[in-house]
């Protein structure tokens, strides 16, 4: 058994033909799995984020299984698309035929298709582990579900020691509620910082290298992301600290064409003590772009 | 509100004076109030003035705030900070990230001395959020960076 986990790492579950959430928004105060039985209820879980990023890969395939008779393939890529537009779920799709066409059920596709990621999540891993200082003073947004608890083993394995700052990554508090907790969990050395705390993190020295996941990545290196993504890598290179970007599937697209994803205004307020937005107008856009001249080196999966 | 219907914002970052008020008057244009973490400086006090003031104004977390320089939607921006140094002005923290930001992106800016505003009773670092604490009680003191407040050389600010 490894010494190292996290819920995050499978967030979504396939049992008996039921597929469990792990509900993100109740974290870290609570690890509650929701059912789901339905499409209607797979995609309304994903429109209110209680899964997103390997999470909502995950529900897709599972959806995919157990939907099977009722909703074909690309039409499953289609419906969860128009909930969230920026991730490439057609890719997914598109993945699962290829799949299917070596493997006599979507079950067992679908099972091969997760180890199969899985494996690539951990090679991953030990490829920036060997491109990392040591001592790895790490800063990083939003959250990777559990890859960075494979970077710090596989850290550890190259005998590097490492520190972690994780930006809260507002409104959605993911690296608060997701990444410090996961991290602290484990007892890995991390602190927590707000986002607005990134330059004066870096012109201290605190910081020699930025990892963040990515949602999409272009064959130039062009990412999107969590928003907050662009201004930490505008900053590092300014204060010459390599910005590393975690992607899988580069598309020969150009990244100003992906429709960015603008959440409800509601949702900036919604881990407020009020909810303001009747009264407060306010924006909400859920990634950025980065271009690739911000960005030292893409670590494919 | 949408992106793509923001055009020409004014950004302002600290606690807003009246000299700064005025100028925003002046300038007309639809203001942009980012949260300014830990404190939420941007909800509990800056918006409260504004709306008194009849001042048309959109809120935005402190990370979206590149995403709307780098669709160039960010006219100016207005910091201000609690006091002058010879080596450059002392602002809140998050007062470094945006004078970066925005010299980045060749936007103006302009400095105003900030009006006083007292910390107490409010958030005082990224582990709690309107009063709500966000992480375990073991991890509180020790891991967590403080939200002190920010020199800003004068080489950023010309």
């Amino acid at each position: 058994m490894n010494k190292y986990t996290s819920p995050l790492l499978f967030p979504v579950r396939l049992e008996n033909d039921i597929i469990l959430v792990l509900d993100e928004i109740r974290l870290p105060f609570e690890e509650v799995f929701i059912p789901i039985r339905k499409i209607n209820e797979a995609i309304k879980i994903l429109y209110e984020m209680r899964t997103r990023a390997f999470g909502q890969v995950l529900l897709f395939f599972y959806s995919a299984v157990i939907f099977k008779n009722k909703v074909p393939l690309d039409e499953l890529a289609s419906k969860f698309n128009k909930i969230r537009p920026t991730f490439d779920f057609p890719l997914l799709a598109e993945l699962l035929k290829e799949r299917l066409k070596k493997t006599k059920s979507i079950e067992v596709a679908v099972n091969d298709l997760i180890l199969y990621f899985d494996t690539l999540r951990r090679a991953r891993m030990k490829k920036l582990a060997k491109i990392l200082p040591n001592p790895a003073n790490i800063l990083t947004i939003c959250n990777v579900n559990g890859e960075l608890i494979y970077l710090y083993e596989e850290l550890k394995n190259f005998k590097k020691e490492a520190f972690f700052y994780i930006l809260e990554t507002r409104p959605y508090l993911q690296g608060t509620r997701l990444t410090f907790w996961e991290l602290r969990k484990n007892n890995i050395p991390a602190k927590l910082i707000c986002d607005n705390q990134i330059a004066t993190l870096m012109k201290k020295g605190l910081i020699n290298s930025v990892v963040c996941g990515a949602d999409r990545v272009t064959k130039k290196g062009d990412i999107i992301n969590k928003i907050g993504t662009y201004p930490l890598a505008r900053l590092a290179k300014y204060f010459n600290i390599p910005f590393y970007a975690l992607t899988q599937y580069p598309k020969d697209i150009d990244v100003d064409t992906i429709q960015i994803e603008e959440r409800p205004k509601d949702e900036v307020f919604m881990f407020l003590g009020k909810n303001h937005s009747s009264i407060i107008e306010a924006i909400y856009p859920s990634f950025d772009i980065t271009k690739n001249e911000f960005i030292t080196q893409c670590i494919e999966i | 509100m949408k992106i793509a219907d923001i055009n020409d914002l004014l950004l302002v970052w600290g606690p807003l004076s009246k000299e700064g008020i005025s100028q925003i008057k002046e300038e007309a244009n639809l203001v942009l109030i980012p949260e300014n973490r830990p404190y939420l400086i941007g909800l509990k006090y800056n918006i409260p003035l504004l709306k008194k003031e009849g001042v048309r104004f959109i809120y935005a977390t402190d990370n979206m705030l590149g995403f709307l320089f780098y669709k160039n939607k960010i006219k100016k921006t207005l910091l201000f900070y609690k006091e002058l140094k010879p080596q450059g002005l002392i602002g809140i923290c998050g007062s470094l990230y945006i004078a970066l930001l925005t010299k980045l992106h060749q936007i103006p800016i302009k400095i105003y001395p900030a009006e006083k505003f007292i910390s107490k009773g409010l958030d005082q670092d990224a582990s709690s959020l309107d009063g709500k604490n966000f992480i375990l009680d073991k991890d509180k003191n020790n891991f967590v960076v403080s939200a002190d407040d920010e020199l800003v050389g004068w080489e950023i600010l010309r």
